[in-house]
């Protein structure tokens, strides 16, 4: 790089001679900026378009940088300038580039060579985030400041401040980009006047303390300051070989060794790492804590529940969970020295555990937006009981497992336990919730949570129905044959058979009187020839004799009318036959291999075959 | 001097991120080399053994560095230092030799300089023996610079003068201008919040960005001006100073832009509180009774809370109202107000803390005839060190304000009396400020010039004036900041 070609083209103001070029390819650069800028309006960042055309500002800004090495943009209300000419307009006032940067006081822009792609791409992105901005909220010069970018400068003169300042304090109208100052306003506001006559009036005695120390040369400076400059020397220059053995940074600080200039940076690293919610939470307490006026302390605790519920709308369920824990501290450190302030707190943390707050939780979740299931479902946990509905609705509308299963944990903590609690949460409208329960009471076993199946006999969602009946076929107990016998009532017939496949074959005369009673009734005949199956196959099960009297006279039995329930019955008492395996029964079905009808006859065949090859389950169905 | 073009050098493009960290260890890399020398130039004559080791370790630094490069170029741009295009960044550790570098460039009126191979060590000598010379004020320091080393036939270090964008001058005035306007600022934002009308925050933050600027361009001067009490009110002269001061050690701390807006800003408002204070406590000309303790102690928890209960709440840093609160509690948690959980302070508070106290006690006060001067604060600090003060932060702000803090009255050996204008950045010459002389040997005031008391007879080697004595400004009438202000005329 020639440092003087490139002060030649950067400094010789508004009477310099033009590049016609360097015009051109200027004019080329902020069109296409402005562009660009209208279309981070338009698109995200990562949109294809956006990205063609930062790639093309950061071609021609290139090429321009890497010829002249500096680009340098004047701006005026509506237009860009090169060496004071205008390069573009744009009298837009919504959209207007030029005057976006001209009403905060920006006057020059200029773009360095070595300006890569990433600092284009974050300077746009300055630009459209500012210009997104509320009035009020946005300056691009202190969001350029902030960047503090390598090759783009600006210059923003303290003027234009001073012009703000002034107008602010004058009451009057603002005139944004204004860089020269009333002269009435600069009168009143800065006048340095210093009358310099009196340095060099009259003479300067010493007192005597002071002749005194200096004759004696007793005090040079403070011995505490010079004693914390441990290499503090006034000599030659052969102290910079005292200071071997500290490292060059150290070397150049007389006051920090290595170890406190790490302790400071680890200070610093420290300060950029803390959590401003958490800071914020935490000097409220104090501030809380040190509150003496009852009326300041409500109207604190009043900007705290706003917070408190803008980081439940937010999803800063992490930070709601902290404000309830710290303010139930402090609520108990406050408990017996003042009543008053307690029992604010205490409505306090009523509002925060209220409905509001799960309907806030209720909205973020149904918007669809990212959730922090960690952090909701600890707060779920943290409200408790009232929460316990939401926790159920949000079971079935979360797809991610590991947030449902922390979902099931909140609920099975919430109820304790308690299974008569836990089905209260079961419903229709929660089949997965629905399912894990009976998941959670298949497992307890108990004659208890056998009890709370009856439950499901009044629901209508299928798919729990047979979760229900499946888990309850893991139960040996009496009453879970009733439960399933009640499911023998359902409206649904997988409903129906799977109940049925799953009965306890136990000797209980009365149920077995009312199924033998049943198959006989009418809606028995509106049965499917595989429902039927099933529930005589049960009664082959029980081995009872009664059912054992049935199942053969229903085997042997001739019909008038041949019809497909008594095809039905029939074929589903060899079903029942071949599940009593008794001599008995195997009579029977030799007897029926001789029957008129020739799918009873191969239906009896098949299941003497089966049962001459030994058990195979339970025929006729498999239980799914 | 030779200013042929020397072309890029056609090497594999160096991914951006990669660039920018070699650049700079390397950029800092010579720059330690290049102080060490250029300092001792001033000390040594060219056949001085030390310094021709030292020209040889930079040349040998320079000659490693061409194998891969082709030129080793600095230059200042919008108060940054690059280097060879990519801008320096200084830590807590460099920044003493980073301000060198400033300075010497500025008074040298110097905008890039740059090594180019084909250097012979013997060159090299011949720059660094033209470049520590001193001339004559009344000469152009560039043209005179350049001139000689033209006549030393210095071809391979190429200088370029400032732009007219980076010169120095009417730097005063304009720093003078924002400091009252600073003033100016926080008086109409105390009047806005007794009418509970809406602070200018985004005013606010564009005078730290101005205060900021004028402190990387013109330290001393800015930091002189805090010299300056009671201007108007004193709260609202003091919370100034406070950011003033924050902001130039948060600046040697290596705070980022970012940081260094919030912490302007919560320096600026530390204070609030006391607008709750009633004024015959703040100003009662007798110690206070315990009533009245309690009520100015009151002050920080009534600032975080007028901050707290901003409409603007939102747009202010938190840390505003962390250094309202924390202000006045010491490092080891004594001091008021009484956490009742925490048991930290903010970082931001741990440096208001500090700059706080020192602007305070250096300040008279009805109650209080005589103020400390700013060298027997730092002391009186000092002993305090890691019980009320951050002992690292502490020693930071010492290094700043100097052995003779910026606005000290001293007495020279030479029997001169004047005032210290800049502190002497260099470790060994801490004792050796600039000093703005105000009277003769006689004792008859002057209106004289400022002089490096780091400066030696070439001659001799010895140093004509030497500080032998602080002395208290107010006890002889003088006015500190006058000297300043003057200079701003």
């Amino acid at each position: 790089m020639d440092l003087k070609t490139r002060q030649g083209s950067l400094s010789s103001g508004d009477n310099r001679i033009i590049d016609a070029k360097a015009f051109d390819k200027a004019g080329d650069i902020v069109r296409h900026m402005a562009n660009t800028v209208s279309s981070l309006k338009l698109f995200p960042a990562d949109h294809a378009t956006v990205g063609r055309f930062v790639d093309g500002l950061a071609d021609k800004l290139k090429s321009y940088l890497d010829l002249y090495g500096k680009l340098e943009i004047g701006i005026n209300e509506f237009s860009f300038m090169y060496a004071g000419r205008i390069l573009y307009t744009d009298e837009t006032m919504i959209k207007s580039l030029p005057l976006f940067f001209f009403k905060d006081g920006l006057q020059i822009l200029y773009f360095y060579q070595g300006l890569d792609r990433t600092e284009i791409a974050d300077f746009l992105d300055i630009v459209r985030r500012e210009s997104q901005k509320p009035a009020e909220d946005s300056d691009i010069v202190t969001a350029l400041w902030k960047e503090d970018f390598a090759n783009i400068q600006y210059y923003a003169p303290d003027d234009y401040l001073e012009n703000r300042i002034a107008a602010e304090r004058g009451g009057g109208e603002f005139a944004f980009g204004r860089t020269s100052l009333p002269a009435e306003l600069e009168q009143e506001i800065i006048e340095i006047k210093v009358d310099t006559s009196k340095f060099t009036t009259g003479k300067i005695e010493l007192i005597g303390a002071d002749r005194e120390a200096i004759r004696k040369h007793d005090v040079v400076a403070e011995p505490n300051i010079l004693n914390v400059l441990p290499s503090y020397a006034e000599g030659t220059g052969a102290e910079e070989s005292s200071e071997s053995g500290r490292s060059p940074a150290a070397s150049m600080d007389p006051m920090l060794n290595d170890a406190e200039i790490g302790e400071l940076e680890e200070l610093i690293r420290t300060n950029r790492t803390i959590v401003p919610d958490e800071e914020f939470l935490d000097l409220m307490v104090e501030i809380l804590f040190l509150e003496e006026d009852i009326g300041h302390f409500s109207t604190t605790l009043d900007l705290l529940l706003e917070y408190y519920f803008d980081q439940v709308q937010h999803g800063g369920f992490g930070m709601a969970i902290l404000f309830i824990e710290k303010i139930t501290e402090i609520r108990d450190h406050f408990a017996l020295p003042n009543p008053e302030k307690t029992g604010r707190l205490n409505d306090f943390l009523k509002k925060t555990t209220g409905a509001k707050t799960l309907d806030a939780a209720r909205q973020l979740v149904g918007s669809g937006q990212p959730v922090a299931w960690e952090g909701l479902t600890r707060l779920l946990r943290l409200l408790g009981g009232p929460a316990l509905p939401l926790a159920a609705d949000f079971y079935d509308s979360v797809s991610d497992p590991d947030a449902r299963r922390k979902i099931l944990d909140v609920i099975v903590a919430g109820t304790s336990g308690d299974s008569g609690f836990l089905i209260g949460l079961a419903g229709d409208e929660r089949p997965l919730l629905s399912k894990d329960i009976i998941g959670l009471l298949r497992k307890e076993k108990g004659k208890k949570a056998l009890s709370h199946f009856t439950q499901f006999l009044r629901f209508r969602n299928k798919e729990i129905k047979l979760a229900a009946v499946e888990a309850l076929g893991d139960f040996t107990d009496e009453l879970a044959n009733h439960v399933l016998m009640g499911f023998l009532e359902d409206g649904d017939e997988d409903v129906r058979i799977q109940a049925a496949l799953r009965l306890n074959p136990v000797e209980e005369q009365s149920r077995i009187r009312r199924l033998i009673r049943e198959t006989r009734s009418k809606a028995f005949r509106g049965k499917s020839a595989r429902e039927i199956t099933v529930i005589l196959n049960y009664l082959g099960r029980t081995k009872t004799p009664e059912a054992t009297a049935f199942l053969k006279k229903t085997l042997l039995k001739k019909a008038f009318l041949p019809s497909a329930h008594n095809l039905a019955m029939r074929l589903g008492s060899v079903a029942g036959m071949e599940s009593l395996g008794t001599e008995e029964a195997k009579k029977a079905l030799e007897s029926g291999t001789r029957t008129g009808k020739k799918a009873v006859r191969e239906a009896c065949a098949l299941a003497l075959a089966r049962l001459a090859a030994g058990p195979t389950g339970i025929p006729g169905e498999k239980a799914s | 001097m030779n200013e042929t073009t020397v072309p890029s050098p056609e090497k594999p493009a160096e991914p951006p991120d990669q660039r920018r960290k070699t650049g700079q260890k390397a950029g800092v890399e010579l720059l330690i080399h290049f102080h060490i020398v250029a300092k001792n130039a001033r000390l040594y004559e060219t056949n001085n053994t030390l310094f021709q080791e030292q020209v040889r370790a930079l040349f040998d630094f320079l000659d490693v560095f061409f194998k891969g490069q082709q030129e080793a170029s600095f230059e200042v741009r919008h108060s940054s230092l690059f280097f060879n295009g990519v801008r320096l960044k200084f830590g807590l550790a460099s920044y003493p030799i980073f301000k060198f570098i400033f300075e010497e460039f500025r008074i040298r009126d110097i905008g890039a300089l740059s090594f180019r191979p084909g250097l012979t060590p013997e060159e090299l000598g011949r720059f660094i023996a033209a470049f520590g010379k001193k001339g004559k004020s009344a000469e152009l320091p560039f043209d005179r610079l350049t001139a000689d080393l033209d006549a030393a036939g210095v071809e391979n270090v190429r200088l370029q003068k400032v732009l007219d964008a980076e010169t120095f001058s009417s730097l005063h005035r304009d720093t003078a201008r924002i400091f009252f306007l600073s003033i100016v600022h926080l008086k109409e934002a105390f009047e806005r919040d007794q009418k509970d009308e809406k602070l200018t925050l985004n005013t606010t933050r564009r005078l730290m960005q101005s205060i900021f600027n004028h402190l990387v361009d013109n330290e001393s001067f800015m930091v002189g001006l805090t010299n300056l009490k009671n201007f108007d009110d004193y709260t609202l002269n003091h919370s100034v100073n406070v950011c003033v001061l924050a902001l130039a050690l948060g600046r040697r701390l290596g705070l980022s832009h970012g940081e260094l807006v919030d912490l302007g800003l919560a320096a600026f408002f530390h204070d609030l509180g006391k607008l709750d204070t009633p004024i015959e406590i703040l100003n009662k000309p007798a110690a206070l009774n315990d009533e009245e303790r309690g009520i100015i102690e009151r002050h920080p928890h009534q600032g975080a809370e007028k901050l707290l209960h901003l409409r603007e709440f939102s747009r202010l840093p938190l840390r505003a109202i962390h250094v309202a609160l924390e202000h006045h509690i010491k490092e080891d948690l004594s001091g008021y107000p009484r956490y009742f959980k925490r048991r930290d302070i903010n970082f931001f508070s741990k440096i208001v803390k500090i700059v706080d106290f020192f602007d305070a006690v250096t300040s008279k006060r009805v109650y209080r005839a005589d103020a400390f001067s700013r060298a027997q604060a730092l002391s009186l600090m000092l002993e305090n060190s890691g019980t009320e003060f951050n002992s690292l932060i502490l020693k930071s702000f010492v290094h700043l304000m100097g052995v003779f803090p910026i606005g000290t009255f001293v007495a020279l050996d030479t029997g001169e009396l004047g005032i210290v204008f800049d502190a002497n950045p260099e470790t060994r010459f801490l004792l050796r400020p600039k000093v703005k002389l105000i009277t003769d040997a006689e004792g008859k005031r002057i209106d004289g010039d400022i002089v490096d008391l780091a400066e030696a007879d070439p001659q001799t080697g010895a140093f004509p004036r030497t500080i032998v004595k602080t002395l208290d400004p107010a006890t002889y009438g003088i006015e500190v900041t006058d000297y300043f202000l003057a200079e701003a005329q």
